[in-house]
């Protein structure tokens, strides 16, 4: 498995012995597409200047924070960096220094606020926090906000005649409307953003008497480089470079001249010249694009499995199984089910059953795993144990508690825990004895009391997926179908992708099938944190902890300070891997097996696995697998009439 | 008249900023139940709340709806701006003017193909009402009509496939794929190109209605040579031809051009799922993509241009109206 960090731009590095900073040593001489330099100052800038800049929106800041503070990177010499934390954190060197794509300063340094000061791009910020909030200035202080306006306009007249005096004359009153503007407002967004427009305003100041009129507006960044840019505003340091995107048709690359990776023999790659990425909408249509030669690799669906391996061999198309890849998919039981029906008893027993943890692992036992990866992989999926995902070195099988498909031990485990159909309608009923059990209530008075007539109390519950992920809807459906078999309704209808995370991660859903994506390295603090964000099974944990999740997340904690791999598994992870899957907060499915149909005109394909090499599709067409063309099949291509301007 | 074609047009003003603001909500009550743009980020455990309230303020997504709609209207009105795309980072103005070009390269030459096989088809079948004539081509038609679309087009597709058809989908071959999609970049073989790529999406998305207006024409056409100026027109011995075509079907045309100011709306709404599977880059498709998750300055500016579409047709079916039959008069 391709789980080691590989040498590239940082041909080493060396992390402290007190694992608090990182030395990375860049290799000499490479060159960005554009043909300048690539050095530290450019690590320096994309750290330092755009993920660490608080006027930047981007999510690549969350895998650069440790303990909320970012990593600070900073120059050591032309070719060597050194980031330091506050607090020891593996994670970082994958999240951070591996996923960040570093940025060419000559090119965006001049779109940066920070690094521009200049009063006009000062004016404007200060101007768009007050169009954001000019609703509640006016209701705050209607005269403040008249009186800000015209300084604000003073302010534009006084940059455009680049005068500095004029500039303080405007500053001053300005500064007084906002005053007035933040004592008249309740504490807030909006007083926390007019406060920035003092700071704001106070740059204005300084850049003008420093004679810098222009300078550029916070918000510019974010809107450069898009897809209007002309390709040659773009400079990467991959293997290709853009030479132009047809709006929803086709990106089209070509090679990049100063690409620094060569092959075994020396040549500098890539081997292609050009690489169209053509943009087909209907899985249908691509497979034909495929099959008629437009397009010279398809990702088959598990439906098409059979038609691509029986026709490879006549076709001659090179088949390649990849999986399973970085990520899971589980379903998980809402432990907090009594908060989506607050007034209903049912729903405050049922959150009992919930909590059960003999109750999640008897459902474990009732999902025929098999007949679901014979439905929807064609025998291919792989039943997974645990959070950490199967590709990685952290996993381990061996630690888990595996739940093999056993639906008489998942009966019995019901039928032990009190879970028992008492009104013979076919779902087991919460019945006193396990409610008593639990805890929840002292006899069948009270119970009743409480919860309401055991024969009504039924082990029913909503169950979700997203609509249109067809994997999912078929998952869910099985599981409808094998829960029923032990006596437990779960109703399943799919919603909306956006519905369905907003109701996950606000607590409000009864069972929901879903998966994420995973990487390397297990480390998820915003999931396994008990006040975590996505600690989605049990948010209530936050005030009233389970012990075993405290002690998952200690050990998540203590793990993700140790660098060496198989120190971290022995003290850490297995006991991990082993909580986690005997009190499973999620009940893990299987996972999915990829298959690959390529052009055999294609040569040095056999290692392309862009799945559990956890690279993106087209990244691992330039920088893993190294692709050429032998002269047969430029004979047969020209044939085909497919030789002109297309590929090379 | 040019008095009632001022009216009409002042009349789409309010008409359309109605439409606006209807639809602004109606995408406004989505994301309050569904989530708004950034919502998608929530299904990414490695994304703090914070880095997604983050991007919803960079967006202007933390203000009320009414103040976003508020600001998108005062960008059309003072700059003809009709705001920016959430998913694209572009203005939506921009955005629509690349897609519009392949929404009319279809819908332009498919209109042609229905309307000029349909009428013809539709006399014929009056004329010839209860032969073989009539009745093959009216089975014909309404196999066009019953079968879904999206079907037609696959199964168009895997024939074209199988026979080695070198354009069996999008707009142009790779080759001729760049360069603007508007009429002054063109060179002869992207013209040919486009031919031979047009074809098959006319045939689906036009098959679809032609049967429609055929019936409509043969209907009206029927009902009009039941009428006495027919019969005089026959009794005064003039040919055939002058009856059905100086008589009757003059008559018969005004429910088409009624028909026709509907018509060019329904075929760029209608063609959407044809456009996924034969994957034409059009208005549809990028309208489509927009609506999940919602990026909301592109649908709403999209709807207004569907209603603008609309209005506009009926407006020229108006006008034809009153320049084909001199009994129709607007004061």
């Amino acid at each position: 498995m391709n789980a080691e960090l590989i040498p590239g731009l940082a041909k080493s590095w060396v992390v402290s012995p007190d694992g608090f900073s990182v030395t990375l040593h860049l290799r000499h001489g490479i060159k960005w597409s554009d043909g300048e330099p690539f050095t530290a100052d450019d690590v320096v800038f994309t750290y330092m200047d755009v993920v660490g800049n608080d006027d930047i929106a981007n999510n690549l800041r969350d895998g650069c924070t440790v303990g909320d503070k970012f990593v600070q990177v900073e120059k050591v010499d032309d070719y060597a960096v050194k980031a330091s934390v506050t607090e020891p954190y593996r994670p970082l060197l994958r999240d951070c220094i591996q996923g960040v794509s570093l940025l060419p300063k000559h090119k965006l340094a001049k779109y940066v606020a920070k690094l521009n000061p200049g009063a006009g791009g000062n004016r404007d910020a200060v101007q768009s926090v007050v169009n954001n909030y000019r609703d509640d200035l006016q209701k705050a202080d209607a005269q403040a906000l008249v009186a800000l306006d015209a300084a604000i306009k003073q302010l534009a007249q006084a940059i455009e005649a680049k005068n500095a005096d004029q500039v303080k004359a405007a500053v001053d009153p300005l500064q007084q409307s906002l005053d007035q503007l933040i004592q008249a407002l309740a504490p807030g967004d909006a007083r926390d953003d007019l406060e920035k427009a003092k700071s704001y305003a106070d740059r204005a100041l300084q850049s003008a008497q420093a004679n810098q009129f222009a300078g550029v507006s916070p918000d510019t960044f974010n809107n450069t480089w898009n897809t209007n840019t002309p390709p040659e505003e773009f400079a990467g340091l991959g293997p290709y470079t853009l030479v132009s995107y047809q709006t929803g048709q086709q990106v089209l690359l070509k090679r990049n001249p100063y690409y620094w990776r060569v092959d075994a023999d020396g040549v500098q790659l890539p081997y292609f010249d050009e690489l169209a990425v053509v943009i087909v909408q209907n899985i249908d249509t691509q497979f034909l694009y495929f099959k008629s030669g437009q397009a010279d690799m398809y990702p088959a669906r598990p439906e098409d499995w059979a038609e691509v391996l029986g026709a490879a061999q006549e076709e001659s198309w090179r088949t390649i199984k990849d999986g399973p890849p970085y990520g899971n998919t589980f379903l998980v039981l809402n432990q907090d089910i009594a908060k989506v029906k607050p007034g209903d008893p049912t729903y405050q027993a049922l959150q009992y059953v919930m909590r059960a943890k003999e109750f999640r692992q008897a459902l474990a036992y009732s999902i025929n795993k098999q007949a679901m990866s014979d439905n929807i992989y064609r025998g291919l999926g792989t039943p997974q144990w645990a959070w950490i995902s199967i590709p990685s070195p952290f996993y381990d099988a061996e630690s888990a508690n595996q739940y093999p498909y056993d639906v008489s031990k998942a009966k019995q485990m019901l039928d032990d825990l009190g879970l028992t159909d008492t009104n013979a309608n076919g779902v087991r009923n919460i019945t006193d004895k396990f409610l008593i059990a639990q805890k929840a209530c002292n006899d069948s008075v009270d119970c009743a009391q409480k919860f309401g007539p055991q024969d009504q109390r039924e082990v029913s519950f909503p169950l979700a997926t997203n609509t249109g992920n067809t994997i999912r809807e078929a998952m869910s459906q099985q599981i409808e179908h094998d829960f029923k078999d032990i006596g437990i309704q779960a109703s399943y209808l799919p919603q909306d992708f956006n519905a369905l995370v907003t109701g996950l991660t606000g607590g409000q859903y009864g069972g929901v099938v879903i998966g994420f994506t995973g990487g390397v390295d297990p480390t998820g603090f915003n999931v396994w944190k008990v006040d975590g964000f996505y600690h989605f099974w049990r948010y209530s944990s936050k005030d009233n902890p389970p012990e075993w999740e405290l002690r998952a997340q200690q050990l998540q904690v203590d793990g993700s300070k140790v660098f060496d791999v198989q120190e971290a598994m022995d003290k850490y992870y297995k006991e991990f891997i082993q909580l986690d899957s005997e009190y499973l907060p999620v009940i893990y499915l299987i996972n999915q097996i990829f298959l690959y149909a390529v052009d055999q005109c294609l040569e040095n394909s056999q290692n392309f696995r862009p799945q559990s090499g956890n690279l993106p599709q087209w990244v691992a067409f330039g920088e893993r697998t190294w692709w050429q063309r032998t002269d047969d099949c430029k004979a047969k291509l020209e044939q085909k009439g497919r030789l002109g301007a297309g590929p090379k | 008249m040019l008095s009632y074609i001022i009216r009409r047009v002042l009349l789409i003003i309010p008409t359309l900023f109605l439409v606006s603001l209807i639809s602004f909500v109606i995408i406004a009550l989505q994301e309050h139940y569904n989530g708004d743009f950034v919502t998608q980020l929530k299904g990414n455990p490695r994304v703090t709340p914070e880095t997604i309230e983050r991007y919803q303020k960079s967006l202007g997504l933390d203000q009320p709806w009414y103040m976003r709609y508020a600001k998108w209207l005062e960008g059309i009105i003072t700059r003809w701006d009709f705001g920016y795309s959430f998913e694209k980072r572009q203005p939506v103005g921009d955005l629509i003017m690349q897609y519009l070009p392949f929404t009319l390269l279809i819908t332009i030459p498919t209109a042609l193909f229905v309307w000029l096989l349909a009428i013809p088809i539709g006399i014929y079948s009056a004329t010839h009402q209860y032969s073989l004539g009539d009745h093959s081509l009216t089975l014909l038609g309404f196999i066009g009509l019953s079968l879904p679309t999206f079907f037609s087009a696959l199964v168009l597709l895997f024939l074209l496939t199988d026979l080695n058809y070198p354009a069996i989908s999008g707009i142009f071959s790779q080759q001729y794929i760049a360069g603007s999609p508007w009429p002054w970049n063109w060179s002869w073989g992207k013209f040919v190109d486009f031919l031979a790529h047009l074809w098959p999406a006319v045939l689906v998305i036009g098959g679809a209605s032609i049967a429609g207006l055929m019936r409509v024409m043969r209907g009206t056409l029927l009902d009009v040579f039941g009428s006495q100026y027919v019969q005089t027109a026959r009794a005064k011995g003039l040919a055939e031809r002058i009856v059905i075509y100086k008589h009757a079907v003059r008559n018969a045309i005004n429910p088409m051009i009624s028909i026709f100011g509907q018509f060019l709306p329904v075929l760029v709404s209608g063609s959407l799922i044809a456009a996924q599977v034969l994957n034409m880059p059009n208005l549809e498709i990028f309208y489509f993509q927009s609506l999940q998750p919602p990026d909301e300055y592109v649908v709403v500016t999209v709807l207004l241009f569907f209603a603008l579409f609309l209005l506009v047709g009926n407006l020229i079916a108006d006008i034809l109206l009153a320049w084909v039959d001199p009994r129709v008069r607007y004061d």
